[in-house]
């Protein structure tokens, strides 16, 4: 009897022993590499992934690529700690590079490369047609070209890496740098092939196609081509020519633009609209951000510099050191008379009104307060009206800001849309979801015709090819949505514009000119200004409005400690460093890698 | 009375029925004439509700005519014409033959059965539609019993008369004691009664009557609690035989009388080196536990991610899932902590960092039934409020960081006129503000932390059980219920927690040789917490934001923001927890020696959590803006763990002489798979009644997985030479689902030895006063399997939403699959440990001390910090070992002098970590290092302020800016300093102050300045017993510590929002060049982050002392309580958290850790409570 239960013990051990799959646990909720890339479909859906680098407005704060913008000479971060750490040679060189997808563009972060690697390395093994296989290389190469642009830019020699590392691929891990030279070639073949075999409507509306790769040779190609250039590299020509070509596709491709300036950064949808390429597309409850309504809380610290409102034309075409229609800047509202209107759409022209009970308010007396008031009902568009509104849910309560200049001590009780300087950037400020934070759904432009026309526009000067027909359809066309005057070649020589840089042709410089303007606030200038080996434009002081301080009861700050003046928030900038041109590796990196050398200066 | 028309008990109640009458009669047959009439009539009160007795329809008529009829078919047939049921007490021996005459013509119902119980010896009872039939209390029948007097004397081995020995009837409650020449008095009312003799200090001791009427009775000196039996792995083994590190703690003795309704908070500071963190005062706040400190690092690059994983936790047997706050402490007879190697490795995989046992109260063999009912009534306080600064001190303060305008849209130098003007006079100002240019200046002191945080509140906790045992048979049932409200804003009742737990264990002998047992418990929890706890708000606003409920905004009226409306606003977020837990087991015994147990548990614990994030619609209290908040969206989360265990073991006992031997050998698979979805909608259409279905808005649901399995063989050997040579061996192999197939298994093995010099031959000359003097040690190595993913060895894509968009529509795409290693395995954890074990002076004094060493090797770490190309983190590789190094003491005495007995016990623990091996060549402090102790804060070390004389005279501005640093004066990198700024310590004396390369071999200025670990902690509870009245005290506390926390609470106006509390005011100011703090800036901005960055002038020093407990009990008198039918009556006063001594600023806690740029979260409660305990 006792044997019989030591059987029926066994028996039961060994029954369970014969479980044998009883260890083995697979995620259900999970896929593998293995699972993840079969069909055309599986690649559509990891794609979309690779999408998120454009970061577009963001979701929150200001549009990411704005950043690049603080640290040039278009704007300033009033605030403590804010100036620029080129200018005022504060950079640190960090410890590692951040991880976050949005946060990485001049990061030493190779993540982003990673994830395009990942389909790249997937997609031979695929069932994939030749046609389709080749379509998502061509797609694959596109994203990898386009963290790459950044990374050259901001680095110069980066590891070039053509398939996903694992943890023993030592001799690119513990490598030195790939060569600039060896990267940009890499780069432009890429694209070039991408060029070539991507399917021509790409994956539907809105995705990357050939003209959003021709779009990308074009920008990658100008700032590749004349980096090259100024920085004395050599083979420039090839950038630009690839560059070239690519935009004279465009430009028959697009021929038309946005009837209004302002509607291309501040409209619901994007969507098959005249010269948009690329957009980022926002829907209510999906995908929101914020922009609008930063502009219009206490939370906005971003000033035009003086510098970046004097380089808007006046309305005969010319500059305010000639322009014969200049009223001068001894008051905000004569700086601001007979302007190029891209001006009233990217600074808060000055105004005053009398709020007596919000939101209603009243004119003053003086007519001279609603000049701009007028006048920006009279340029179209229902995004940029004055008077300025401030963030708030509840418009039955409202909050109107009764002037701008509106400066950060003076706020007359409303802390709202204030400024240290006067300039206050409000872009992408629009009155259509003004309403709770995250909430905005206007479509952030990606790639638009007007830079693709800037770009050409410059290339071809640099190629010695530029001449008015050129001019007419480029700058000219951005000018006519203006209502500004033709850019005539003819009458631009060097007493054009008595405060140029010396150094520059008074037609390049007014190309430049021209770029800076239509771009201004897009995350272009930063780069711009390196690859025209132009650091020293970060040099000037950056000031605000001219103010008499008595006015304001002797407490703003002004150049110089005068009684009347710029309105300053930052001293006079320690000045460009050399070394800024490229990016400080981070140090941990280094210290990982003796391979890896810090660029020079650092 | 009415009648239904027909039996309509539905099909789950007749199971309830026959469940009931099984059980009723089971405890009938065990109980005592008293018991079971205060046992029928729960019962049957309990009956009756389950039975659902309805409201029935017909007149109740009876009609019977017999002569001559059995009682049983009389009962039967009045029973079916009224549609009762009938209960027989079964322990009715005579009523088979009993018959009656009966003639009832439409009689009642009561009149028939007196009709049938007339002269018998059995009466009836009616409830609902039962039945009753018991037999008629003796005591009406035998009102003449004689009693039979007895008396003795009690005296000890020494022949010495001991006062105060109760004396007790087994099975009664009456008894007596002596008097103090040890002599009672007693009358029994049998003569074969058994009595029992007990007193403290001595064996108890039953002795049977067998008629004697004198009766002279010697106790015997109880030698302690060397004799007790103590649960260890698998089984049981003699405290003094023990040779692990194993720490009992019997629950009754800690848990006493306070208003404890959670296991975690009783345990703190009782056992040392077992470590009890309870994050705040919230009702139902879990509590985590971790024995002997860091057993892990995190795997993310973070500095100091330590992790104190949890110990294993194990209630009779099986793991538990739930959070252990299900269950109620009164049902816990003994908690017991294996600590090191040799005791726990029993427990293979899981048991690395030890393991909690936690064994549940049973019935007993041949124990009287018993009823226990314990309660408390409990008023809750909060502790340690913050304190800010006045409204002047405020505004001043704004002024001194450079504020011209302040955010809200005021002039400083006009409010601060305006407030120094409202202070001389408020009269003048009755709304407490005034109105300049149109701006809103708000003057009078108002108190948001009080505006949310509530005076009190009350909590309940109510506990019913009953047990008892016959020969074959053992069981205890028990029922809890516990409410617990939380202090923020208590009216709105969102800060909840409820519990009700069931418990039930039934022991059944088969045959003599087998033991059927079945444990089943269900527990049902419910917290309930604000979607907006209203602290944040609190913590940051300014004295004067206005706090009433509503302003008037451009003549309309809105409600303010306050954080109290912030709570009420809002919907809270509710989880209910369900865990119904069942084991079955089966023990044989096949023989003498030889036991072997089989056991399966199915444990499902069930979770819903609920919340609605409102939209909501109120006045920003600080700037007046009306805001739109919350997206409206409803959200439910379903989660299921289903846990599945099954232990086969045997353990074996032979005696040989004086060599004691005990073999255990088994087998344990476990599977545990957690399984949840979500669902969430906005647009909900009626905001007071939320759900998904009446909802408008977009639906998004998902799922998630989690599966994994382990299964191990062990066994242990343990061998004694006459209880003086002591050995364990112990060795699991272990299996889990976490590891490729090919790295899945592992060995594990454990040795430990003791040795019982007090039992030696030469030691016999201190026999009389050394008790126990046992020197012993272990070393095993254990496995780890605690990986939080357990997929880590699979590279896998998650599905994730981007942020772009495809034609307005959202996509959904798979992230990239991160990097695996190939050869990813167990961690072990190596253990060795010394200890000693004294006990003194017949075991009044006791003390245990232990040192060990513990090494987790081969952790699962990132395997090398990869450089960045690679574009992922480093694959987990067993590349990372730390090792811990610490000792625990334990001393405890107790004694009697006269009436008086007390106790007092003190333990003291302390541990440090250090990393002895990772991938880190490079040193990058960003990493975990060689040598580093966990715990280390890496920061600057602060050397003094900056000084107007440090700068070129007359570059200064009017307001102390934008001067040139004299040359030589130091600077940190990228600043540009200003007078009153920090200045750092130039350590590597490069005139700059930086973080080098944040290397290990170029720091920088950075150093170790202090450490985080809280070191020496301790724990002292005692205790002092007087006739009936019994006092106790708990304290804990830690000596060394160093915390770094940067929020308002710690640093003046830290948060850009934020405000100044009353103990921050010794800032920098042109007038206060010396300050403690250094300079402020407009908004925190400026050089304020640098000022306020972690260095060692605002390190927080942990140490504290912390009275945790206080109370006083008293016991009414045997004698009064008997008049009351309960054997003890017992009601308390006792006070939780009463205070603690520290070093924090106020409203800050050294235990509550949480961070945010507020600092203030939910405080620790102070808890008043009182309460009775009630036995019969």
């Amino acid at each position: 009897m006792k044997i019989s239960r030591f059987i029926a013990a066994a028996a039961i051990l060994a029954l369970l022993g014969c479980k044998k799959d009883f260890l083995n646990r697979l995620p259900q909720d999970k896929l593998i590499p293995e699972t993840a890339f079969i069909d055309y479909n599986n690649f559509q859906t990891y794609s979309w992934g690779l999408y998120d680098n454009f970061s577009g407005y963001g979701t929150a704060g200001f549009p990411p690529a704005m950043r690049s913008e603080f640290t040039s000479d278009n704007m300033n971060e009033t605030r403590a700690n804010g100036m620029s750490e080129y200018a005022y040679q504060t950079k640190i060189i960090p410890a590692s590079g951040s991880s976050s997808l949005t946060q990485v563009t001049a990061q030493w972060n190779f993540s982003y490369i990673r994830r395009a690697n990942i389909m790249l390395d997937n997609i031979e093994g695929s069932k994939l047609s030749d046609v389709d296989k080749k379509h998502w290389r061509s797609v694959g190469y596109f994203f990898r070209a386009l963290r790459y642009y950044d990374l050259i830019a901001a680095f110069g020699d980066v590891p070039w890496v053509e398939n996903a590392l694992s943890d023993t691929s030592s001799a690119i891990l513990y490598g030195a740098r790939t060569p600039r030279d060896e990267v940009a070639r890499n780069i432009l073949d890429n694209l070039e092939y991408a060029e070539r075999n991507i399917k021509p409507a790409g994956d539907g509306k809105n995705t990357i196609n050939t003209n959003v790769v021709r779009a990308l040779i074009s920008r990658f190609g100008l700032f590749e081509g004349t980096w090259r250039k100024y920085h004395g590299l050599g083979n420039s020509e090839i950038y630009l020519m690839a560059a070239k070509s690519a935009s004279e596709k465009l430009l028959t491709a697009f021929p038309l633009l946005m009837s209004n300036y302002d509607d291309v950064f501040n409209s619901e949808d994007l969507d098959g609209k005249p010269g948009i390429i690329l957009f980022k597309q926002y829907a209510p409850n999906l995908t929101n951000h914020n922009s609008p309504v930063n502009v219009a809380t206490v939370n906005w610290f971003w000033d035009l510099t003086k510098d970046a409102v004097e380089s808007y034309l006046c309305t005969d075409g010319k500059p305010v050191s000639t322009s014969g229609v200049f009223a001068g800047d001894r008051s905000m509202y004569d700086e601001f008379r007979n302007r190029d209107r891209r001006l009233y759409y990217s600074v808060i022209p000055p105004y005053k009104v009398i709020v007596a009970k919000q939101p209603s308010w009243t004119n003053t007396s003086n007519p001279a307060d609603a000049e701009y008031i007028s006048l920006m009902k009279n340029i179209g568009g229902t995004n940029k009206t004055l008077p300025m509104v401030q963030w708030s849910k509840n418009w039955d309560i409202g909050n109107t800001i009764s002037q701008s200049p509106h400066f950060r001590n003076f706020n007359a009780g409303q802390p709202q849309v204030v400024s240290e300087l006067g300039y206050i950037f409000w872009k992408y400020s629009n009155r259509l979801p003004l309403d709770n934070a995250n909430k905005s759904t206007n479509d952030a432009p990606l790639f638009r015709i007007e830079e693709v026309m800037l770009n050409y526009a410059e290339l071809m000067w640099e190629l010695g090819l530029f001449n008015q027909g050129i001019a007419d359809i480029t700058v000219n066309k951005l000018r006519a949505r203006v209502s500004m005057p033709n850019m005539v070649l003819a009458s631009i020589n060097g007493s054009f514009d008595t405060r140029k840089d010396a150094t520059v042709d008074p037609v390049l410089w007014e190309i430049r000119r021209e770029r800076r303007v239509e771009l201004m606030g897009e995350g272009f200038r930063f780069n711009d200004i390196k690859r025209w080996k132009k650091g020293s434009y970060l040099n000037k002081q950056p000031l605000g409005v001219w103010v008499r301080n008595a006015d304001y009861g002797n407490r703003l700050k002004i150049k110089g400690g005068a009684s009347q003046g710029y309105v300053e928030y930052f001293g006079v900038p320690a000045g460009w460093l050399e070394a800024y041109y490229l990016e400080p590796l981070p140090t941990q990196d280094l210290a990982l890698n003796p391979a890896l050398k810090q660029n020079p200066g650092y | 009375m009415t009648v239904p028309n027909n039996q309509t008990f539905n099909k789950p109640n007749i199971q309830m029925y026959n469940f009931f009458v099984a059980f009723w009669r089971e405890i009938s047959v065990r109980a005592n004439a008293k018991l079971l009439r205060i046992m029928k009539l729960i019962f049957l009160i309990i009956l009756a509700a389950l039975l659902q007795v309805s409201a029935a329809t017909k007149a109740q008529t009876i009609n019977l005519e017999k002569r001559s009829i059995k009682l049983t078919e009389a009962l039967k047939s009045i029973s079916d014409q009224a549609g009762y049921s009938i209960l027989y007490s079964d322990d009715i021996p005579t009523l088979a033959g009993q018959y009656v005459r009966i003639s009832a013509k439409g009689s009642s119902l009561t009149d028939a059965l007196n009709q049938c119980f007339n002269n018998l010896a059995l009466t009836y009872a009616l409830n609902g539609k039962t039945i009753l039939v018991t037999e008629r209390p003796k005591s009406s029948l035998q009102s003449t019993k004689k009693l039979l007097p007895i008396s003795g004397k009690v005296t000890d081995e020494k022949g010495l008369a001991i006062p105060g020995v109760s004396i007790k009837m087994k099975g009664s409650t009456k008894g007596a004691s002596t008097d103090n020449n040890g002599v009672f008095n007693l009358k029994v009312d049998e003569e074969d009664v058994t009595l029992i003799f007990s007193a403290i200090g001595y064996v108890t001791l039953e002795v049977r009557v067998n008629g004697r009427t004198e009766l002279n009775v010697t106790l015997k000196e109880d030698i302690g609690k060397l004799s007790e039996v103590v649960v260890v792995g698998y089984g049981t083994q003699r405290k003094e035989n023990l040779t692990g590190v194993v720490n009992t703690v019997k629950v009754d003795d800690i848990l006493g009388n306070r208003p404890v309704s959670t296991t975690g908070s009783l345990l703190q500071g009782t056992v040392p080196g077992l470590n009890v963190a309870i994050g705040s005062g919230e009702p139902g706040s879990t509590a985590s536990f971790n024995i002997r400190g860091a057993t892990d690092i995190g795997s993310s690059s973070s500095n100091n991610n330590i992790k104190t994983q949890e110990p294993f936790i194990i209630v009779d047997n099986v793991p538990f899932n739930g959070p252990l706050n299900l269950i109620d402490p009164n049902d816990i007879e003994t908690v017991t902590v294996l600590k090191d190697a040799g005791s726990a490795a029993i427990y293979g995989a899981r048991s690395a960092f030890g393991v909690i046992l936690i064994t549940t109260k049973k019935g007993l063999k041949n124990q009287p039934t018993q009823f226990n009912y314990s309660n408390n009534l409990t008023m809750v306080t909060p502790m340690n409020l913050p304190k800010k600064a006045t409204v002047l001190q405020t505004i001043q303060s704004y002024k001194d960081m450079g504020t011209i305008g302040y955010w809200t849209g005021n002039d400083v130098d006009t409010w601060l006129d305006l407030v120094n003007k409202y202070n001389a006079n408020p009269q003048a100002y009755p709304e407490g503000s005034a109105t300049v240019n149109g701006v809103l200046y708000p003057l009078a002191e108002t108190d948001a932390i009080r505006n949310v945080v509530g005076d009190k509140a009350w909590q309940f906790l109510h506990n019913l059980s009953v047990s008892g045992g016959s020969e074959k048979i053992t069981y205890r049932l028990s029922a809890g219920t516990v409410k617990e409200n939380g202090i923020i804003v208590p009216e709105s009742k969102q800060d909840q927690f409820k519990r009700y737990n069931l418990r039930s264990f039934v022991s059944t002998d088969i045959t003599k040789w087998i033991t059927a047992q079945l444990d089943a418990s269900y527990y049902s929890s419910t917290k309930s917490y604000p979607g907006n706890d209203g602290f944040g708000p609190a913590a940051v606003f300014a004295p004067y934001f206005s706090m009433a409920d509503s302003v008037v905004i451009n003549g309309q009226k809105v409600i303010n923001g306050t954080p109290r409306n912030t709570v009420l606003l809002r919907a809270p977020t509710i989880r209910r927890l369900d865990d119904t837990r069942l084991t079955g087991r089966g023990i044989v015994k096949p023989f003498a020696g030889l036991q072997i147990t089989g056991e399966y548990t199915f444990d499902n614990l069930k979770g819903l959590t609920t919340s609605y994030n409102k939209v909501v619609t109120a006045a920003d209290a600080r700037n007046r803006i009306v805001e739109t908040t919350g997206a409206g969206l409803y959200k439910k989360v379903n989660d299921q763990t289903i846990y599945k265990a099954l232990n086969i073991f045997a353990n074996y006992e032979k005696r040989i002489q004086k060599h004691n031997l005990s073999l255990l050998a088994g087998y344990n698979q476990e599977e545990n798979s957690f399984e949840a979805y979500s669902a969430e909608r906005n647009g909900v259409i009626s905001a007071e009644y939320p759900s998904l279905s009446q909802a408008a808005g977009t639906q998004v649901v998902s799922d998630s997985y989690n599966q994994y399995a382990v299964a191990g063989a062990f066994g242990r050997i343990n061998y004694d030479y006459d209880g003086k040579y002591l050995l364990g061996l112990t060795g699991r192999y272990d299996a889990s689902s976490k590891f490729p197939k090919n790295h899945r298994t592992g060995f594990f093995p454990s040795i430990s030895v003791g040795w019982a010099i007090n039992k030696e031959k030469f030691m016999s000359a201190s026999s009389s006063w050394l008790n126990l003097f046992k020197p012993r040690a272990s070393y095993g190595s254990v496995g780890n399997q605690a990986i939080d993913n357990p997929y880590a060895f699979l590279a896998t894509m998650d599905a994730e939403i981007p942020s772009w968009l495809n034609n307005n529509a959202q996509v959904i795409t798979l992230t990239a699959p991160g990097l695996v290693s190939n050869n990813f395995t167990w961690a072990s954890v190596n253990t060795l440990n010394i200890g000693l074990d004294v006990e003194l002076f017949k075991n009044r004094l006791s003390a245990n001390f232990d040192w060990y060493k513990r090494e987790t090797s081969n952790m699962l770490y990132e395997g090398i910090q990869l450089p960045a190309v690679l574009g992922t983190i480093a694959p987990l590789q067993n590349v990372a070992s730390l090792e811990s190094k610490g000792f625990e003491l334990q001393i405890g005495w107790r004694d009697k002098i006269n009436q008086v007995s007390y106790r007092i016990n003190a333990n003291l623990s302390d541990f440090t970590s250090t990393i002895t091996r990772i991938k880190n060549e490079a040193g990058i402090l960003d990493q975990y290092y060689v040598g580093q102790k966990l715990g280390e804060i890496w920061g600057y070390t602060t050397d003094r302020l900056y000084t107007v004389d440090d700068f070129v005279a007359g570059t200064l501005s009017s307001n102390l800016t934008g001067g040139t640093l004299k040359p030589g004066i130091v600077v940190r990198q990228g600043q540009l300093p200003n007078p009153g700024d920090v200045m750092f310590k130039d350590l590597d004396g490069n005139g700059v102050i930086n973080a080098g390369t944040t290397t290990l071999g170029n720091p920088g200025d950075r150093s170790v300045i202090g450490n985080s670990t809280p070191r020496y902690r301790f724990g002292i509870n005692g205790g002092i017993s007087w006739k009936n009245l019994d006092f106790s005290f708990v304290i804990t506390g830690v000596i060394k510590q160093d915390q770094w926390r940067a929020n308002g609470l710690t640093l003046p106006n830290f948060y850009q929002f934020g405000t100044i509390y009353a103990d921050q005011l010794d800032y920098w100011t042109p007038s206060n060049p010396n300050a403690f703090y250094g300079r402020t800036y407009s908004q925190a901005t400026g050089n304020q982050p640098v000022n306020q960055s972690l260095q060692s002038r605002y390190l927080l020093n942990g140490e504290h002392l912390r009275i945790r407990n206080l109370t006083l009990a008293y016991t009414i008198p045997s004698s009064f309580a008997k008049k009351m039918f309960v054997d003890r009556f017992q009601t308390f006063f006792s006070v939780e958290n009463v205070v603690v001594f520290d070093h924090m600023p106020n409203g800050l806690d050294p235990d509550i850790t949480r961070a945010g740029v507020q600092g203030y979260e939910y405080p620790f409660l102070r808890q008043f409570s009182f309460g009775v305990n009630l036995s019969f």
